[in-house]
């Protein structure tokens, strides 16, 4: 079974993100922080990363400065509709979403973000 | 604080109204879609994070609307006469591991005369500003509360103990705010705008609140009038 990490402090959402993973067929680990989500991940392997940009302890762009960042694909999840961010996500990040986002809209998101596909990486913006 | 810093702190908080939406959103739409593939416990939980992230959406709207209410002169106060301890009774109750509870027990039996409800809230925002100040120091730290009165005023006064800097540090990242960059201010944007509508509140009041940062330890002081005898709810 194909493993997700969700980074994520809001925990309703991260019970919806979790769940929309496992309908789609993944294991889903929760974090509420940036430190504990690097540590997870430089101690487990993971198919894929979901990321919120608005952590208490930093800010999720300094995730991709991570070595570990480009090992797996990662998607981001804010709340954030200012441009420059988005284009620094569309540079940086598999795939990224601006919340709110509906299941179905999260579900075909995580269909089109395909690790194993040639480079692993593909661009996706949905913004609901 | 200038007022660009404040149009700022206005625009990350309604930003911040969107974490509650895309929770409901989010959870509605899968209950909608997927509720056949769910077991009743499962439903249950989501229906549970609906509701808890429409009463955040709700206080999150409201704050934004007394705030702005305030801002024009426009909040109406419903002042009653109640004994402090009644007021103090929530905060006790939600500090209560963190605070060392007054020994001036008398002094809780004095009316004051406020609008119950706002400054009951005001006190709330107290409770986490400690509660947050004291989650990055040690276990088991606490914080002195100490009741006094005048002919006038009761004042309420909350001080670090011993080495701890908690309410230090609180009142340095909400008064040092004009210094932060943009990514600091959406982390302490929560806590200014209960720092502003505290303000506010209790100023409508005519008490004030406010960091005593001159003395070691800090203080973090609420004056709320005492309600005197002709004054009637």
């Amino acid at each position: 079974m194909r493993r997700a990490l969700v980074i994520e402090d809001n925990p309703d959402f991260a019970a919806f993100v979790g769940m929309v993973l496992r309908l789609n067929g993944y294991q889903a680990q929760h974090v509420a922080r940036f430190d504990a989500g690097l540590r997870l991940l430089q101690a487990t392997a993971f198919d894929l990363v979901l990321l919120d940009l608005s952590l208490p302890d930093a800010d999720g762009l300094a995730f991709f400065a991570q070595p570990i960042a480009h090992t797996v694909p990662v998607v981001a999840m804010t709340s954030m509709t200012d441009d420059a961010v988005l284009e620094r996500l569309a540079a940086l990040a598999a795939a990224y979403f601006i919340k709110p986002i509906s299941a179905r809209d999260l579900t075909a998101l995580l269909q089109q973000v395909a690790p194993g596909d040639d480079d692993g990486i593909t661009h996706v913006h949905s913004a609901c | 604080m200038n007022s660009l810093l404040y149009q700022k702190l206005l625009s990350v908080i309604a930003h911040d109204i969107r974490s509650p939406l895309a929770s409901l959103k989010g959870t509605a739409t899968l209950l909608v879609d997927h509720h056949d593939q769910m077991d009743m416990a499962q439903i249950v939980a989501f229906l549970d994070a609906l509701d808890r992230e429409t009463d955040r959406l709700t206080d999150l709207v409201d704050d934004l609307v007394v705030l702005a209410r305030c801002q024009i002169g426009a909040l109406r106060l419903q002042r009653g006469r109640y004994p402090l301890g009644d007021l103090l009774a929530p905060v006790f109750e939600q500090t209560c591991q963190l605070c060392k509870a007054p020994a001036q027990g008398d002094v809780l039996t004095i009316a004051v005369w406020v609008d119950r409800r706002r400054v009951q809230r005001v006190l709330g925002y107290v409770a986490d500003l400690i509660r947050g100040a004291l989650s990055e120091t040690a276990p088991g730290q606490r914080i002195a509360l100490e009741v006094s009165a005048s002919n006038r005023s009761v004042l309420l006064r909350w001080s670090d103990v011993a080495e701890l800097q908690a309410i230090d540090r609180a009142a340095q990242q909400l008064t040092q705010v004009e210094n932060l960059d943009d990514p600091m201010l959406r982390r302490v944007a929560q806590p200014m705008m209960h720092w502003l509508l505290s303000q506010a509140i209790v100023e409508l009041h005519n008490g004030q609140v406010w960091f005593e940062t001159q003395s070691v330890p800090t203080h973090l002081c609420v004056a709320l009038p005492r309600a005197e005898a002709g004054e009637v709810d």
